[in-house]
């Protein structure tokens, strides 16, 4: 999966508009950044790349960057 | 009427009712709420026979068992407005106090039985970000992956008795696959998290959709009689005319 589908990949879980994250954006500048959204992020990576996330994760992430390296089948 | 007078000493009646008591409480640290609804009537008649109380959105309460126990009340009506864990948590705690029939959607029940898809499996996930107190009290709780079963599903609508009133159960979805509202007389409504105050519906979790919360789920709230008084799955009821209901699902903080 290439990084732009892993992207877009982001935004359909966080109910956002095509275009609207890039790599280096802030997690804490968006709005939708809410424990809901962390939960479907959770969710969207243990069913399509195998990875269970612990909270401490969950926490260290500051940025899109940060999600798209966990985003590995 | 010792009866009547009994409930209105534990319970308020649930507004805009006088013959319906209403005891509520709260799923601690995320605030779901538990509605508890006894049918007053002639207490001559063995209305506990013909008319179970309602529980909505069931949650581990010891203190209603005993209330409820104490009266001599054997058998209860479980409804769910979703599958999501903080909504189901009591429904196997009741089933080992009471002869209970648990009530909801096709497919809601389709998912009550995986605690991946009913979210219990990830309760303590949500909380992840939370200070550490709050993650601390979640942990103490010890949720584990949790599993319970429907006995009466239905689609679409379905109409049921209870005392001298009408429940009206209508699948709407949106916020889950399975959710359903329940109004009573059209006087009421029971939301779940279909419709929450100052809060928009979340519609991006696993089973969530927010083309059909827009297409069936909207359109039915905006059916719905303006003085209807509302009352959410998190936080305290309202009048429906109190809130902007015309608005699109998205998330807020």
């Amino acid at each position: 999966m290439t990084n732009n589908e892993k992207i877009s990949l982001l935004e359909e879980v966080m109910d956002l508009e095509e275009g609207t994250l890039k790599a280096d954006t802030i997690l804490s500048d968006l709005d939708v950044w809410d424990s809901l959204t962390r939960l479907s992020i959770i969710i969207m990576l243990e069913e399509n790349f195998g990875k269970e996330l612990k909270g401490e994760q969950i926490r260290s992430f500051k940025t899109i960057d940060d999600i798209l390296n966990i985003m590995i089948r | 009427m010792l009866m009547q007078a009994f409930w209105y000493e534990v319970m308020d009646l649930l507004k805009p009712f006088d013959d319906i008591f209403c005891y509520t409480s709260s799923f601690s640290p995320i605030d779901s709420r538990m509605y508890v609804l006894i049918a007053v009537g002639d207490p001559r008649c063995s209305y506990q026979k013909k008319f179970s109380p309602i529980i909505v959105d069931p949650i581990i309460d010891e203190k209603m068992v005993r209330l409820l126990l104490e009266k001599n009340i054997l058998n209860l009506s479980i409804i769910l407005t979703h599958e999501h864990f903080d909504h189901i948590s009591g429904v196997n705690f009741l089933k080992d106090n009471f002869k209970c029939r648990v009530i909801c959607t096709k497919d809601c029940a389709d998912s009550l039985s995986n605690p991946r898809k009913n979210l219990s499996y990830y309760f303590e996930a949500l909380f992840c970000m939370q200070e550490e107190e709050i993650r601390n009290q979640v942990k103490m709780m010890d949720i584990k992956p949790y599993s319970c079963k429907a006995d009466e599903i239905f689609v679409d609508q379905v109409v049921l008795p209870f005392y001298k009133h009408k429940v009206n159960l209508t699948h709407t979805q949106g916020h889950s696959n399975g959710s359903l509202c329940m109004s009573i007389d059209n006087r009421c409504i029971f939301s779940g998290d279909s419709l929450l105050r100052n809060r928009t519906v979340v519609t991006n979790l696993p089973g969530g959709n927010k083309q059909l919360y827009n297409k069936i789920t909207l359109p039915y709230i905006n059916s719905l009689p303006k003085d209807i008084l509302v009352y959410p799955g998190h936080g305290v009821y309202y009048r429906l005319s109190e809130i902007n209901i015309d608005r699109s699902a998205k998330n807020d903080k």
